[in-house]
């Protein structure tokens, strides 16, 4: 036997006609199924939207803040005035530890005021090989072997990029716990208040972090400005 | 390995649902390698190749060591990041990103109770509002393991 259910009407083929309460059993059957289905595929989509294209998604859809650009802007000019001739040149120039220590220090100040962040503290010390940098509680620590030793293989970009990155966590964390002076969106500040809870250890979950994502992308719009105006 | 033997391996039972719910979805190879290295602990040595639409025809290959050697990741990371890595080529492009910009997980050193308590009220509001979404959006994936994946084989011929 064919059931055809089209709005509302039973047509019966090749059977005997069914009942009215076979009928609404037959569509609340049909119904648990597709709710069943519809289920499955949300919580598949959950952890699409979650892990898998949230980057995409954000990155795509971001909107710069009025404090962003001006963010940006400030930091650029930082950056003209450290880097006249590009990055590598300038740290190619510095040719011992204790010199792109200095200079990194003050690159790091300058670049903080300009964002209108406070940095009490700057460490270059031993991290983990893997591990850039971070920044927490007005601290900034960068690992020593990547940052100071002329011999580095690290390129300067990358290293401005960490700068830029870390930063853009310290003005994360005071915009949270000490006012917002720069004035992001409160919906801005909400979503880097869930992204702290993390939920999954891997790296594909962290880096779809929304802070994380905030911090990539202010570094990678700085210096693209900064590679424009050169 | 059954899914639910994930369990026992993360610090809170959400982490082991969302994973388990991860490593659901991965390609069949993908889930192969996570189960041979859930059964025997031995480093994996996977190694897939990606030729991304916007790459010009070139072609990458990674293999499990060089992520877990070369950027510090745990196995089931190196696994989780090859499959992402050639699910589609948006998210091949975004994986090579992170690549070049590793960084450490930014954590403010407090709870969540603690940080939502220090919020303007509006801030507050909003917060709390996107972290029942995120429970709502647990609960769902928890009724999915539970019903679909928590008895199920992660990998079988």
């Amino acid at each position: 036997m064919i059931e055809l259910l089209i709005g509302g009407t039973v047509v019966v083929v090749g059977g005997i006609a069914l009942t009215v309460r076979a009928v609404q059993a037959r569509r609340q059957q049909v119904q648990a199924m597709a709710e069943e289905m519809l289920r499955l595929y949300a919580a598949n989509e959950i952890v699409n939207q979650e892990i898998k294209t949230v980057e995409a998604q954000q990155i795509a859809s971001r909107v710069a803040d009025a404090c962003d650009i001006e963010m940006g802007k400030a930091s650029v000019e930082v950056l003209h005035d450290f880097f006249p001739l590009g990055f590598e040149e300038k740290l190619n120039s510095l040719g011992t530890a204790g010199e792109r220590e200095e200079f990194f220090r003050e690159l790091i100040n300058r670049l903080a005021a300009a964002m209108k962040v406070e940095i009490a503290e700057i460490d270059f010390k031993e991290l983990n090989p893997n591990e850039y940098g971070k920044c927490g509680n007005k601290r900034m620590q960068l690992n020593a072997a990547l940052f100071l030793d002329p011999a580095s293989a690290v390129p300067a970009t990358k290293m401005v990029h960490t700068l830029l990155h870390e930063l853009r966590h310290a003005v994360q964390d005071e915009a949270l716990l000490e006012g917002n002076p720069w004035g992001f969106a409160p919906s801005r500040l909400a979503e880097w208040t869930v992204s702290n809870a993390n939920y999954v250890d891997c790296t594909q979950a962290y880096a779809l972090q929304s802070i994380e994502l905030d911090a990539n992308w202010y570094a990678s719009v700085v210096l693209d400005m900064f590679d424009k105006k050169n | 390995m059954k899914y639910e033997t994930l369990e026992n391996k993360f610090k809170t039972r959400e982490e082991a649902i969302r994973m388990a719910v991860r490593i659901s979805q991965c390609k069949p190879f993908i889930r192969q390698a996570i189960n041979e290295w859930l059964e025997t602990e031995v480093s994996p040595t996977l190694t897939v190749a990606a030729k991304p639409g916007w790459g010009n025809g070139k072609e990458w290959e990674f293999s499990a060591e060089d992520l877990m050697i070369g950027y510090g990741m745990h196995p089931l990371d190196a696994l989780l990041f090859l499959d992402w890595l050639i699910a589609d080529d948006e998210s091949c492009k975004n994986a090579l990103m992170y690549l070049d910009h590793p960084s450490t997980p930014h954590r403010l050193e407090m709870t969540q109770d603690e940080l939502l308590a220090k919020l303007k009220p509006e801030v507050r509001k909003l917060s709390e509002a996107l972290l029942k979404k995120r429970k709502q959006n647990y609960d769902r994936l928890e009724r999915y393991y539970n019903e679909k994946l928590k008895g199920k084989e992660i990998y079988h011929d």
